[in-house]
């Protein structure tokens, strides 16, 4: 083999924000495989400092618009921790609602919209409308739309939430309308069912790679964890100095890119749903089990390509595990309680939860007036570059014989698995009238 | 009467990119002013999350930051029909680029929205901020002004 191969992909397709992947081979030979960050840094940290305690949340839930659920219980998790607020049992369930209904949300979106039209070999999600898939993509949209609707009773919004405050909630459902979710989650059940059938049917065309690596996330003893738990990695175990996470998210700049990468035990690490699934699978709910036999997902899984897998595992779960919460709220009685008081005092609290694309962290200092000074936020898709980056060096050998357009595809794909989110920012319209 | 979806999108973490959630919050506190059939959604930057939402109306108006030849704060009300985009088919990211192509989705999915109008107002910086700039914020309430002229106008067609 004796081939030249140059890609160059610039700004890859169905992820969020630009990133681009580099390879170079010279007579067989390669010279350069890289995953590029573009996009320029944003500075969340510094619009922070000098506010209230009780606007983080709301200008933290603007950083994404996929994740503003899960920055907004970062965000209030390490507000509440400087300001030594407690939670009610109650708030702690209806947060447990809310992080389910955006986990769905991403999850659903990644799987159906963005990583679906790899399987069923089509360029994007708008050739399967009105295809043999088309029924596949309405379960998907009805999926879609059974997240929203639950983010939108536990959140007050689908995106962005309103209700999730300091201390509790400023509006919380009724019975009626969680009886109602509750009734949608378990019709929600069947179609994902549907829908993992159909995965199964073309789950050979994800790629058969494995790379050894670490994996980090969350972890309870209590449950699945997503918003409460231990920093775990498949490496080292458990680590329970939350405050000093930076001991195992090490941050660091590469030449190649905007974005920060980061290592603990090796070279890199993974975070996401399939960290979670290695480090949690036997917490997963009955269905969500079945779901991860039927797709051949077994821990501990090396393979990146079955994050989607994971994704979609996680899905099952969140639902499950959404319909237990509720007829919790339900048996102990819904109580319209007020938001937890608030005693202003100095102070440093670090919030740490799972958001669709793994394990997130904000970290505020407060001074006596409760403003911000000093403000960190981890976010996950920061953690992956660099576990993105040793996959392609790994991946790049065993693909060299096929084509040029399998090789690009194949590495697109396996940027897609990570779902990163490599700005959660803007957009912009340009418009030439006629 | 049919529901009107009133949508905002963009980042307020972008300085005048915030422009359609600062308008949609102040039609919000004026909508006892308003048509009763209108629906005022946040859609922020969580483009794709908006698809369920586009089918629940067969007309959309979409408030945003749109660079087109004009002043800063100049607005301007057009239609899906006005805007020449043909590179937007593929490249479909789950925000960051289109919204266009997530209404093009519900289009084909749903049938619905059959009319769309955007009411566009020409930023002046789109970096980080969390606060418009001064030359923008300075003609809001003109630009609030024209916007419920225009919802009205709007809404009156769709009698």
């Amino acid at each position: 083999m004796n081939k030249d191969i140059e890609i160059g992909i610039e700004h890859v397709t169905r992820v969020e924000g630009h990133g681009n992947i580099v390879l170079n081979v010279k007579k067989g030979k390669i010279e350069k495989v890289q995953w590029q960050i573009s996009e320029a840094p944003r500075f969340f940290e510094a619009m922070l400092r000098g506010r209230n305690y009780y606007e983080l949340r709301t200008i933290t839930s603007r950083i994404c618009g996929i994740c503003s659920i899960g920055h907004s219980l970062a965000s209030l998790k390490a507000t509440e921790d400087a300001l030594n607020v407690s939670i009610s049992e109650q708030t702690g369930i209806l947060r447990r609602l809310a992080i389910n209904g955006e986990n769905m949300q991403s999850h659903i979106l990644h799987v159906g919209y963005l990583a679906l039209p790899d399987l069923l070999d089509v360029k994007s999600v708008f050739p399967l409308v009105g295809s043999k898939h088309n029924d596949s993509l309405l379960k998907v949209v009805k999926l879609h739309r059974l997240s929203n609707e639950m983010s939108d009773l536990i959140c007050g919004r689908t995106t962005h939430p309103i209700t999730l405050v300091v201390g509790g909630f400023s509006s919380i459902p009724s019975k009626k309308q969680l009886l109602k979710l509750k009734k949608n989650l378990e019709e929600g059940l069947e179609t994902v069912k549907q829908l993992a059938q159909v995965i199964h049917s073309v789950i050979d065309k994800l790629p058969n790679f494995k790379r050894e690596t670490e994996y980090i996330g969350l972890t309870s003893k209590k449950e699945y964890a997503f918003y409460d738990g231990d920093i775990a990695s498949t490496d080292t175990g458990i680590f329970q100095k939350y405050k000093d996470y930076k001991e195992i998210m090490k941050e660091y700049f590469v030449p190649q890119s905007t974005a920060l990468h980061a290592k603990h035990n090796r070279d890199s690490y993974m975070v996401g749903a399939l960290a979670r699934y290695n480090l949690n699978s036997e917490q997963l709910h009955k269905e969500a089990k079945n779901t991860a036999d039927l797709l051949n997902l077994k821990p501990i899984c090396y393979n990146p390509y079955m994050n989607n897998i994971a994704q979609l595992v996680e899905f099952v779960h969140n639902i499950e595990d959404s319909i237990i919460q509720i007829d919790k709220l339900i048996k102990n009685g819904i109580k319209d309680e007020k938001p937890a008081d608030v005693k202003i005092k100095q102070g440093r609290g670090v919030g740490i939860i799972e958001v669709p694309r793994g394990i997130l962290v904000h970290d505020y200092t407060l001074n006596e007036k409760g403003k911000c000074t000093k403000a960190n936020c981890i976010i996950p898709t920061n953690q992956n570059h660099a576990n993105i980056q040793k996959d392609m060096e790994a991946l790049v050998p065993g693909i060299l014989n096929e084509t040029k357009e399998k090789i690009e595809l194949t590495l697109e794909m396996l940027v897609r698995a990570y779902d990163p989110c490599i700005s959660c920012s803007t957009h912009y319209l340009n418009v030439k009238f006629v | 009467m049919k529901k009107i979806g009133i949508i905002g999108i963009g980042n307020p973490l972008r300085q005048d990119d915030g422009i359609g959630i600062f308008l949609l919050e102040k039609l919000i506190k004026k909508k006892n002013n308003l048509p009763k059939n209108i629906e005022y959604i946040d859609g922020g930057t969580g483009f794709l999350n908006l698809l369920p939402v586009l089918s629940n109306f067969s007309k959309i108006i979409i408030i945003d930051a749109v660079n087109f030849n004009g002043k800063i704060g100049e607005s301007k009300l057009f239609t899906i029909k006005d805007i020449k985009n043909s590179d937007f088919y593929e490249k479909f990211n789950s925000h960051g680029t289109n919204f266009l192509q997530i209404i093009e989705l519900s289009k084909k999915l749903n049938k619905k929205p059959t009319e769309i109008y955007f009411f566009g107002v020409r930023p002046k910086e789109i970096s980080q901020g969390a606060t418009l700039t001064t030359e923008l914020e300075k003609k809001t309430d003109l630009i609030l002004e024209k916007l419920v002229k225009d919802i009205k106008k709007i809404c009156d067609v769709s009698k």
